[in-house]
């Protein structure tokens, strides 16, 4: 005899099966709709273009995930590299992953070995045999492996409890029902082997190593009540199985989340990292102050969310104990989406700022994107808390006095400060610098910004800025009075419409003087210029420092340090040069080049790098009530790594680490500098 | 309620402004212009008003035709009609020639109440609002820090500056004219669709001649002479961020010779204020 199984062995009218499942299925597309009808409330946005990028990489995520898992991934990469498979991809830590994975495979094989059988059943009848034997215990062994995960899950979420997870009712439903299926499963195929294999032929059953051990506990019973009882379970079997489908679907269980976030994966954005949706200024309604002024997009992102708490252990908001908890943003606006969807009336129940998300959190976010670098679903939160903000400026105009100062000097003097825009290129007297206007015989400008232009800290990386750009023979011109605030701060901290104004007024200037290229040391002008002045036709090639630094080295333009530093450096990463343009070998390479230089790298460095805590016009707002200072989480981080020199390469987290160093005493301990500080102290002059 | 608000743009404070002795003016620069921050005040305190007791409220100005730009500003922070008096020799004008030429378009405009700066930051005669409430025949009150409507619309209580922190209470009948101090309140930054409607709105412009007003100077300019210049506090890079500000909001390096500095436990030096306040009559 060959191996092999009777579909529908011992079960009458089994054929009933399809009909129940084509219910179910018709109950999921229901549920579906329900949910679809939600995301509509929600406005337009094209999230189906470049159809062919989007295909491949949801195809390299899905086969990265299913088969390897991101777990593995990491495992052969050095830890803090962004790797280059997909651009979203992120490693997991690796007990939830391990655990999730083994669901995932233990589960989804199940379910393709429900298929085959179907297939081998009805069309090819191709299970038989050795082929028989090897399907049944691999499908059997995944089927553990799933009961396994379960368990280890069980543990971490009620037994470990780490803060970053909530445990809500759904969870032990979702896992105690997926555990009931994969168990009743296994009872009746113990039954089956009690009934069939063990008897005729014994050899045969250990291949189905889970029925087996249950078959031989059942094999003392005569035949008759196996019988019964293989059929009365596996009618329990299918309907518990099917039932968990039913229930899951109507009670909108996370585990739509199998479904949900691969879509939200999908239709993630593909535009660069750091460049904010443009507001319509023709429009009624600016930003987002209730559900239905978010894109349908941002609001699937909702329903995507699964609950993991990665982006509340990222955020460094979160970690200084401020109000703001990215997951618990998103969370709360998923109620507010329900909220609204079943609402009949035509204002919300709740403000979705004031009275659910909080305006607190809404102004803690520094924008660092940390959260975002962290979620595994690809949830854009930035976006979301910048549109709040922005119907918080633009419509109601409920933001703090510092803001309101803030804007209205950048109104009238073109900057933060109270001052004179005709002071702008006072730090440049008699260091010989070209300033656009008299001698424009050069393309390539030098953007000084805001801070550098009237802080004498700052003052002084742009003097090391254009000393050494002059010592390498780079032909540049600064705009001097003409430079006005490049507008990332006031863009992120919503006031779309000034930033606006900005960029139409420097872009027509940059392009009066023919400017091609744009070299910054402040990565959030970066930024500005490389991803966000190109939507209003500003197009310019743009340089970090860093960058121009390492290149100007390479080619041995730059003079090669010579001076022996012999300290301690440790390197922090800004948020806007690591995390949202992947910049953090440039910095290392100056560094390296410097002699006798030990360098240590934080914690948390390269894409991980903690914020600072200046970003997102935090700089320019009193600090937020409760908790403790971002600045002063970082400074803890870079005294554990003990070292005597701090580089970064920022002018925000210049500002911000150095006035930390000293609220803490240390300035003797720990000098501040920036990286092209570094290099010229270095020279050995 | 129907209110004429009087505006005038100042040079931004924050320019290093040159003076052109020959001329009597400023040096013109690139956005040069700010509202001078009492009218602003003024303007503020007006469309409160106006939320609360309806009605309309007008702004006006006398001077360059550049600065229908602040007037636009006016119609943002929520002014439902603007005027522009174009004239390009105004701002070289005495109190008493601005306040006739303003007089006679307010007397033509519905007013329940005038409002005017206390000063302009530039010139700080700090007269045109009483010669306009003298021309006009309207009760005055200057230096306004609190401004209450009485709920029938017919008088108006009002709290003023004195010296050292003193304050006098007075009730006067409407229609009256008063003119706001920079402590009256705290001016609004304007949402985007008050900016957009804005900028639809039209500037009506009034003609000196129309207003059937000898216009001019009673008095006559002579010359402008400098003060010694006046050592001012650098911040260096060796302070910390917090310390540079502190200072810089504080004035000076200096530390303060005075013997009001209260010190003690934060329980006992909060009650020494306290006290200090409450004798100095600040706490009403
Ligand atoms: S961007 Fe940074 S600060 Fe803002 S929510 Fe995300 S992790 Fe937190
Ligand atoms: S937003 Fe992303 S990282 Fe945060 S809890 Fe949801 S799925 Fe996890």
């Amino acid at each position: 005899m060959v191996p092999g199984r009777e579909v529908y062995w011992n079960i009458q009218y089994g054929q009933f099966l399809y009909v129940l499942a084509a219910i179910v299925i018709g109950i999921m597309v229901f549920a579906f709709y329900r949910r679809v009808r939600l995301w509509r409330l929600g406005r337009p946005e094209n999230r189906v273009d470049h159809l062919g990028k989007r295909l491949r990489s949801f195809l390299v995520a899905a086969v990265v995930d299913g088969l390897f898992h991101r777990k593995f991934l990491e495992m052969f990469r050095g830890v803090g590299h962004r790797q280059t498979t997909s651009d979203d991809l992120k490693p997991r830590d690796f007990y939830p992953g391990f655990a999730h994975f083994l669901i995932f495979a233990g589960l989804g094989m199940l379910l393709l070995a429900t298929f085959l059988d179907f297939i081998s059943h009805y069309f090819f009848h191709f299970l038989t045999g050795g082929v028989y034997l090897a399907f049944s215990v691999v499908v059997d062994s995944f089927g553990i492996l799933a009961i396994i995960g379960v368990v280890l899950v069980i543990i971490r979420r009620y037994g470990q409890r780490p803060t970053r997870l909530d445990n809500r009712p759904e969870d032990l439903v979702a896992l105690v029902l997926i555990l009931v299926a994969v168990l009743t499963g296994y009872v009746v195929e113990g039954f089956r082997i009690a009934a069939t294999e063990l008897v005729r032929t014994p050899d045969w059953a250990p291949w189905s190593p889970g029925g087996y051990v249950l078959a031989r506990a059942f094999s003392g019973l005569n035949m008759e009540t196996l019988l019964g009882w293989h059929r009365g379970m596996w009618w329990v079997h299918l309907s518990i199985s099917l039932g968990v489908v039913a229930y899951v679907a109507l009670s909108w269980n996370r585990l739509w989340h199998i479904i949900v976030s691969p879509m939200n994966y999908f239709f993630r954005s593909l535009a660069p990292r750091g460049a904010l949706s443009i507001v319509d200024l023709d429009g009624e309604r600016f930003g987002a102050g209730r559900i239905q002024d978010f894109t349908w997009k941002q609001l699937l992102d909702l329903d995507a969310c699964t609950r993991c708490g990665r982006c509340q252990e990222a955020c460094p908001a979160y970690a200084a104990g401020k109000p703001l908890n990215p997951k618990k943003v998103i969370l709360d606006l998923k109620d507010q989406m329900v909220e609204e969807g079943k609402s009949k009336t035509p204002t919300p129940v709740r403000d979705m700022i004031t009275e659910r998300v909080g305006e607190e959190e809404v102004w803690d976010c520094t924008t660092c994107r940390a959260c975002q670098e962290a979620c595994p679903v690809a949830i854009e939160h930035v976006q979301k808390i910048v549109d709040m903000r922005r119907d918080l400026v633009l419509m109601r105009v409920k933001f703090s006095t510092e803001l309101k100062g803030f804007y209205k000097n950048i109104e009238e003097n073109g900057n933060p400060w109270a001052k004179s825009p005709v002071s702008r290129g006072n730090w440049a007297e008699g260091l010989g610098i070209k300033k656009l206007g008299q001698d424009t015989a050069t393309d390539t400008l030098y953007w000084v910004g805001c801070l550098a232009a009237y802080d004498e800290r700052i003052s002084r990386i742009a003097i090391a800025v254009s000393k050494l750009m002059k010592s390498a023979g780079v032909d540049f011109a600064i705009m001097g009075k003409e430079e006005r605030c490049c507008g990332d701060a006031v863009r992120r901290s919503g006031n779309e419409y000034l930033f606006r104004k900005l960029v139409d007024r420097n872009i027509e200037v940059l392009k009066k003087n023919n400017i091609k290229r744009i070299i910054t040391h402040c990565p959030h002008g970066y930024n500005a210029f490389k991803n966000e002045y190109p939507k209003f036709g500003g197009d310019f090639e743009v340089l970090h420092h860093t960058q121009l630094i390492a290149d100007l080295l390479s080619k041995g333009a730059l003079k090669a340090p010579q001076k022996e530093l012999d300290k301690r450096v440790t390197f922090h990463d800004p948020c806007y040069l690591a995390r949202y343009h992947d910049i953090y070998d440039a910095p290392r390479q100056v560094m390296a080049s410097i002699p006798k230089l030990d360098l240590v790298e934080k914690f948390q460095c390269k894409e991980k790098t903690f914020c600072c805590g200046g970003g997102g016009a935090r700089m320019w707002m009193a600090e937020s009530g409760g908790g403790r200072r971002i600045s002063e989480v970082l400074l803890d981080q870079v005294k554990a790594v003990k070292p005597d020199v701090l580089v970064t390469a920022c002018p925000y987290c210049m500002t911000m680490l150095d006035n930390e160093v000293r609220e803490k005493g240390l300035e003797t301990a720990i000098q501040v500098l920036d990286i092209a500080e570094l290099y010229r102290n270095s020279l050995g002059e | 309620m129907n209110i004429v608000v009087c505006v005038k743009e100042v040079p931004n404070p924050t320019f290093p402004v040159e003076v052109d002795i020959q001329k009597n003016a400023v040096k013109s620069e690139e956005w040069n212009y700010v509202i001078n921050p009492y009218d602003e005040v003024a303007l503020e305190e007006a469309v409160r008003i106006k939320e609360k007791f309806g009605g309309q409220v007008t702004v006006i100005t006398l001077g360059a035709e550049r600065a229908g730009a602040i007037l636009r500003k006016c119609l943002c922070i929520g002014a439902d009609r603007a005027i522009l008096i174009p004239s390009d020799s105004a701002f070289a004008w005495d109190g008493f020639a601005i306040a006739n030429v303003l007089s006679k378009a307010i007397s033509r405009l519905p007013h329940d109440i005038v409002l005017c700066g206390y000063q302009s930051i530039d010139r700080g005669g700090a007269e045109v609002g009483s010669i306009i409430a003298e021309l006009l025949g309207l009760p005055v009150v200057t230096a306004v820090v609190k401004l209450d409507i009485a709920p029938d619309g017919k008088s108006a209580t009002v709290c003023r500056r004195l010296e050292r922190g003193a304050r006098a209470v007075k009730r006067s009948p409407l229609p009256a004219l008063f003119t706001a101090d920079l402590m009256l309140n705290e001016p609004r930054y304007p949402t985007l669709p008050c900016i957009k409607w804005a900028l639809k709105q039209e500037i009506e412009k009034l003609d000196v001649k129309s207003l059937g007003v000898e216009a001019g100077p009673l008095t006559e300019f002579v010359t402008i002479s400098r003060p010694p210049p006046k050592k001012v506090f650098i911040p260096t890079g060796a302070l910390s961020p917090a310390e540079r500000i502190k200072l810089l909001t504080g004035g000076g390096a200096a530390k303060k010779s005075s013997s009001n500095i209260v010190e003690g436990a934060p329980h006992e030096v909060a009650k020494k204020v306290v006290d200090f306040l409450a004798e100095k009559r600040f706490l009403l």
